[in-house]
């Protein structure tokens, strides 16, 4: 084995447990999480087949197609923090307006509708 | 002084609320609430969580002040003001700016197409035969018009103005709308909603006065950008 393989391969293992032992998900996602990291596995100590899949897709280096695929995977991850992101401040945007609606300040002799001081006195 | 605001003697006054979205205002916002409260009408400042809280300036005016603890940004600010306006029972509700640009003699000639019922929304408009920008810079006045431009064709509202914080709703109005947006890109979302509600609007003459105070806490004219892309942004999110 390269050193880079085992390099590689105690990333991803690392990145799978901290994944199980961070987020209380689904067990379909851990299963997800699992199979990726498997294929990952896989991929790293037999390169030569991604290669055979990336022929099967017209691409010439199986390190070519894993790149591709590393950048939409990219895309779509951000996608999905910039949508979540913006639930977040939306959520947040709600909590702030319900405490400020709440703790409301009203002055003594603050108005709830305009006032018939207001009308001209020979009116 | 006849104040228009208020019909004949003897109908109830109607519940005409101002609410003022707030930060980091200094000089100019106790004078405005001021002139406002002795014209009669009950005065909402939202304080969108500017640096030196705005209690402090507004002490002793009689106003009803909200504070959102974290800055959200203008139209967040209007948004909760038109709310808390409503919950009180307002029945008009004008939407008026801090720095002291607009003129509280325009707000019965504004809330007139309201309280006759023939509009939901009625917009100032500086723009507008009657209406007047004054001190306004030439590429300010560009920018607002290029702005108008494509907010016609985005919307296909026939608008003469269309980033002006000088507005009025009807009960109907504000609580059709619902802003989102909490930046500044609120004028456009405005105006995308009132012609996805087919809300009747008007456009109404007012002036605006370009102080030196209202200037330097106004906007920066790149900021157009920013508005564009917020907007633009938002399509994504329907």
């Amino acid at each position: 084995m390269k050193p880079v393989q085992l390099l590689l391969i105690l990333g991803t293992a690392g990145v799978l447990l901290s994944y199980l032992a961070f987020f209380r998900s689904k067990l379909l996602d851990r299963l997800v999480g699992l199979l990726l990291v498997l294929v990952a596995w896989f991929s790293i100590l037999f390169p030569e087949y991604t290669t055979v899949v990336a022929h099967l897709l017209g691409v010439g280096r199986g390190v070519d197609l894993i790149f591709y695929f590393f950048g939409l995977f990219t895309a779509f991850a951000l996608i999905l923090l910039y949508t979540q992101g913006r639930t977040h401040s939306q959520q947040l945007t709600e909590l702030i307006r319900h405490l400020a609606i709440r703790d409301a300040l009203v002055s003594p002799g603050a108005r709830e509708q305009p006032a018939a001081a207001a009308l001209p006195r020979d009116s | 002084m006849s104040d228009a605001s208020f019909p004949a003697p003897g109908s109830p006054p109607p519940q005409t609320w101002v609410v003022i979205p707030a930060y980091n205002e200094g000089e100019a916002i106790r004078g405005v609430v001021e002139e406002l409260l002795a014209r009669g009408y009950p005065v909402v400042v939202v304080d969108d969580g500017s640096r030196v809280p705005l209690l402090e300036v507004l002490r002793g005016t009689a106003v009803h002040l909200l504070r959102h603890v974290i800055n959200l940004g203008q139209g967040a600010a209007l948004q909760t003001g038109i709310r808390y306006a409503l919950e009180r029972g307002a029945e008009v509700i004008v939407t008026f700016d801090a720095d002291g640009q607009h003129q509280s003699a325009d707000i019965p000639a504004l809330t007139a197409p309201i309280r006759a019922g023939r509009a939901d929304v009625a917009l100032g408009s500086r723009f507008l035969l009657g209406g007047q920008a004054v001190h306004i810079s030439r590429s300010k006045r560009a920018v607002l018009k290029l702005a108008v431009v494509f907010t016609r064709w985005t919307t296909g509202l026939d608008v003469t103005d269309t980033h002006n914080g000088l507005r009025a709703l009807s009960r109907k109005g504000a609580q059709t709308l619902h802003i989102t947006q909490n930046g500044m890109a609120h004028a456009s979302q405005i105006l995308q909603q009132i012609a996805a509600y087919r809300l009747a609007f008007a456009e109404v003459p007012v002036t605006v006065v370009y102080t030196e105070y209202s200037v330097r806490k106004g906007q920066r004219l790149t900021n157009a950008f920013n508005i564009l892309w917020d907007s633009f942004a938002e399509l994504f999110y329907r």
